[in-house]
């Protein structure tokens, strides 16, 4: 079967971009997700250097990996307030606001002292989007492969001093594709049979609304608040599949800022707030070791202070204090009655000046401090056992990067110590096939990197290089009954190069983007030594080539490629070069008003970016999208 | 985190003579390896004293059992894979299995015992023995043991041996509705005629939970010796049982209590030696699952001979 879309495009919307705190521009790359992007996974699985790990289709489970780091290591913000609040370590993309909508920057390596952090993985920060005009609405459906209804809608009103932002998202899709099951005998092809995938629905609701008063061109006071809920289906592994597990997330977060900001410095003030439970039930045992019931509870609160000095000779010196408190409670009610929470304080503190040589050179040195204290009762189920700890750890992160411009080129160099203690999560978490491991060690690692950027005429490209020396690396692995518990890895080295181009030649635009890793486990253990880091592909090559047949119609065409990769640590289990090839178009039918369908993976290529987690074949959808402004 | 790597080995014709080179006593060795992520398999060949490794690069289960017949090693795939890989030994193909086979998804398979052309699997997550063609899969029949479970309906059948026509089958009567499987009361063996694949007769055991990591049932000179390991955080109520199959008596030979631990596994040396592994809890009681395993030597059955 395939589908022809009719679709509509309205011109380019123009972003204006809102005045705001001195980033460190260049060292942030910003992404806007174009209409072919549902979600903030789909945005960033395009990008070099960012390798993206599914666990089905659009709703379920998704985590990325920047620049050969695990998932764990990328901190998330929202509007420079982090949303990696959560208790776990590696984020669900499919969890976080503004899917697709919201404008995405991303500091691969050396990261500004605006995110108080020195994550070796990276950070992601999503912007609410500003059409910088009075008032612009959105509204967008969309229909696609396993019962996926989407319905998303924003609007954005400037009136005066008063501006609002509301945001909402309903979502739901069976996630019921077929998949070829080995019967877990993956040497046998012959008893292998299609099979559907059952319990692996997700219903989602995800509101988002901001509201921002500015009584002076120098002041502004907002706040912003996201409502999350999301229930969804655990189907299990391709062979043992389930029919009752499930997973109910409710988030609710609100976060204010006072933002003062003049010709000479810019203070951001931003208090936050957040709650989040979780409940996991497995009533009959399915995919987990006993018949189980847990919720988790995870509250947080904190204070973020940006402050930046402009114009002050050729310096501009940054510095922000991220203060966090963090209550992990966890309450077992099957299969017996167990509860611990702890509590963690954590204290951020990160300054950084960009020195100007001249307009050609600057250098920028950073310096972060991290402190943190935990106390309460710990534990996990599997252990059986409670106690109480107190302890606390403190580390110093330094950094530098320089950067050097000339013409339409930009050269930037960075090195960094990073340092990161485990998540509660990570230390007492579960999820059924998620757990904890009391046992981690802190892990710290040196970032090197070096980046070259150039534009000339219609051509873009850049060429990057990283490289990553971790002691202690925490990461997943799976287990024999397919249970992921987190390990430290004594050592790991992690080396990468990256290049990217996109050119122009109207009515043709197109680009590709390419990733080479080599990862290796330099820890203890003396039959892992030397292995591949397990799920990091080797290569990564994204290539789009884009082409308006007329005003208002264009098709673009999308190939993806990722290199062969190992799901164990120990190498044995392989997986093949995973290619897909999409087609997407869009017409606009009227001023305002488009459509958009596609047709992903073509060629109906069957793969898994996790051992024994079967991901969907072909996908058609259809989109249409709204505009008022 | 300290692995542990749990070896099974099968012991291709064991000889026990005076004066032998060692590859006339373990010609060879079949080994399946797990640390419970990646399982894999090697043949350890010794020639001349000299030990030469063939490492296989095919993946198993990382929980998986082997056992050997007839020139073929049946590599047990437990929970999360619940089949059976054949390798042939015999003609030295390691590089691709012959065949691998399912015995039900989620099945949790302990156990593989042989009888003329039938091999029996033994299910903890099912209610029934399957009974399969060994080299093919194929089922034969079903033998249904759900009359002999305990509340949870599972009779959760381990270890098997079969001796004179007869298959005994360790019944562990674990309650899965609670947490750990605690056991719910003694352990059975249950008597199968092979010839017509009839239950004939169900032994109770004077312990609870017959289970070990390698051999769930020990046979030596004619005995069957059961490790019966009581609960999982109990380290005094489990036993060493001895169990005769031509009469269906059996005794108790030494106790958790006596060993001062867990017993994980045993070897028989002659009527009056053997050697256990004993598990024992670090810290207190029930409280940590952090073990440290010792060696012990136990005489005529009951008496200690030192530490290993």
């Amino acid at each position: 079967m395939f589908f022809i879309f009719l679709i509509f495009i309205s011109k380019e919307i123009p972003v204006i971009e809102v005045e705001g705190e001195i980033k460190k521009e260049s060292v942030i790359q910003v992404i806007v997700p174009s209409p072919n992007e549902n979600s903030l996974s789909d945005a960033l699985s395009k990008e070099s250097g960012i390798t993206v790990r599914r666990a089905g289709t659009e709703g379920s489970f998704s985590l990325i990996s920047i620049r050969g780091t695990n998932p764990s290591h990328t901190e998330f913000f929202l509007e420079g307030v982090p949303i990696s609040f959560t208790p776990y370590s590696s984020v669900n993309m499919e969890d976080l606001p503004l899917q697709g909508i919201g404008r995405i920057e991303i500091a691969k390596d050396f990261v500004p002292s605006e995110f108080s952090t020195a994550s070796i993985g990276g950070v992601i920060n999503i912007i609410i989007p500003d059409k910088g005009r009075e008032f612009f609405h959105y509204l967008s459906g969309k229909f696609s492969s396993f019962k996926t209804l989407s319905f998303t809608g924003y609007s954005i009103r400037n009136l005066l001093s008063h501006s609002y932002f509301f945001y909402l998202n309903l979502f739901h899709t069976d996630g019921d594709f077929r998949y070829r099951n080995s019967n877990g005998t993956p040497f046998n092809p012959y008893d292998d049979y299609i099979s559907k995938r059952k319990n692996n629905a997700t219903n989602r609701v995800d509101f988002l609304g901001r509201y921002t008063y500015r009584p002076s061109s120098s002041i502004s006071l907002s706040i912003t608040a996201n409502l999350f809920s999301k229930e969804q289906g655990i189907a299990g592994t391709d062979v043992l599949q389930s029919e009752k597990t499930d997973l109910k997330t409710e988030r609710g977060f609100i976060a204010g800022e006072f933002k003062l900001e003049n010709e000479k410095f810019f203070l951001s003030l931003q208090p936050f707030t957040g709650i989040q439970n979780e409940t996991f039930s497995d009533p009959d045992g399915e995919i987990g070791i006993f018949k189980e019931e847990v919720k988790q509870e995870f509250l947080s609160g904190g204070m973020r202070v940006n402050f930046s000095k402009k114009n002050f000779k050729r310096i501009q010196p940054s510095f922000s204090l991220l203060y966090s408190g963090m209550r992990w409670k966890s309450i077992f009610i099957k299969p017996s009655s167990f509860s611990f929470h702890a509590i963690r304080n954590e204290v951020r503190l990160s300054s950084d000046a960009e020195f100007s040589f001249s307009k050609k050179f600057s250098v920028i040195p950073q310096a972060v401090f991290y402190f943190s204290k935990t106390d309460g009762e710990t534990g996990i189920l599997y252990y059986f056992e409670k106690k109480n700890t107190s302890s606390s750890y403190f580390a110093f992160m330094p950094s530098i990067s320089g950067i050097f411009k000339f013409s339409s080129h930009k050269i930037i160099m960075s090195f960094g110590r990073y340092v990161r203690i485990p998540s509660f999560f990570e230390l007492f978490g579960d999820r059924g096939v998620w757990m904890g491991n009391p046992d981690l060690k802190p892990e710290e690692g040196i970032k090197t990197s070096v980046e070259w950027n150039g534009e000339f005429k219609g051509f873009k490209s850049s060429l990057g290089f990283f490289q990553r020396d971790i002691v202690n690396l925490i990461s997943y692995t799976q287990n024999s009954q397919w249970t992921f518990i987190p390990e430290n890895i004594s050592r790991a080295f992690i080396l990468g190069f990256e290049g990217s181009f996109e050119l122009e030649l109207s009515p043709f635009k197109t680009g590709a983007n390419y990733t080479y890793l080599f990862t290796e486990d330099r820890g203890k253990i003396d039959y892992l030594r030397g292995k591949r880091l397990p799920l990091q592909p080797s290569h990564e090559l994204h290539y789009f080539l884009n082409f308006d047949l007329l005003k208002n119609f264009s098709i673009r065409y999308e190939f993806d490629l990722q290199g062969d990769t190992f799901l164990d640590r120990a190498n044995m289990r392989k997986r093949n070069l995973k290619t897909e090839h999409s087609i997407y178009l869009t017409k606009e039918i009227k001023k305002g008003v488009r459509i958009h369908g596609y047709v992903e993976n073509i060629l109906d290529e069957k793969w898994v970016d996790i051992y024994s987690i079967p991901l969907p074949g072909r996908r058609f959808g259809v989109k249409v999208e709204g505009i008022i402004m | 985190m300290k692995k542990t790597i749990v070896i099974f080995a099968v012991l291709f014709f064991i000889g026990c003579a005076e004066e032998k080179k060692v590859e006339e006593i373990v010609p060879d060795v079949f080994v399946v390896t797990t640390d419970y992520q990646t399982g894999s398999y090697s043949l350890l060949e010794i020639e001349d004293g000299n030990v030469w490794i063939l490492n296989s690069p095919v993946p198993v289960h990382p929980d998986a059992v082997v056992r050997f017949y007839n020139g073929y090693a049946y590599i047990v795939q437990r929970y999360g894979s619940d089949s059976i890989m054949v390798i042939d030994v015999k003609n030295r193909n390691f590089s691709s299995p012959v065949t691998e086979f399912s015995v039900g998804a989620g099945t949790n398979p302990q156990d593989i015992a042989f009888s003329g052309n039938k091999a029996y699997v033994s299910r903890l997550q099912a209610k029934s023995l399957l009974v399969i063609e060994p080299l093919t899969g194929k089922k034969i029949r079903e033998i249904d043991l759900k009359k002999y479970s305990d509340e949870d309906g599972f009779p959760e059948m381990a270890g098997m041996a079969v001796f004179k026509n007869h298959l005994f089958v360790a019944l562990q009567l674990l309650n899965q509705n609670e947490m750990f499987w605690p056991p719910s009361g003694n352990g059975k063996i249950l008597e199968i005629d092979t010839e017509n694949d009839e239950v004939i007769k169900v032994h109770n055991l004077n312990g609870k939970n017959p289970w070990a990591i390698s051999d769930s049932l020990y046979v030596n000179d004619g005995f069957i010796y059961l490790i019966e390991h009581g609960s999982s955080f109990d380290i005094s109520d489990g036993i060493v049982e001895k169990f005769d199959p031509s009469t269906g008596s059996s005794e108790t030979i030494i106790t958790e209590k006596e060993l001062g631990g867990d017993i994980s596994d045993i070897a028989i040396l002659s009527d009056n030696k053997g050697y256990a592994v004993i598990s024992e809890y670090k810290g207190s009681g029930v409280q940590s699952r952090r073990r440290k395993e010792k060696k012990r030597c136990f005489l005529s059955w009951r008496l200690f001979c030192g530490r290993h």
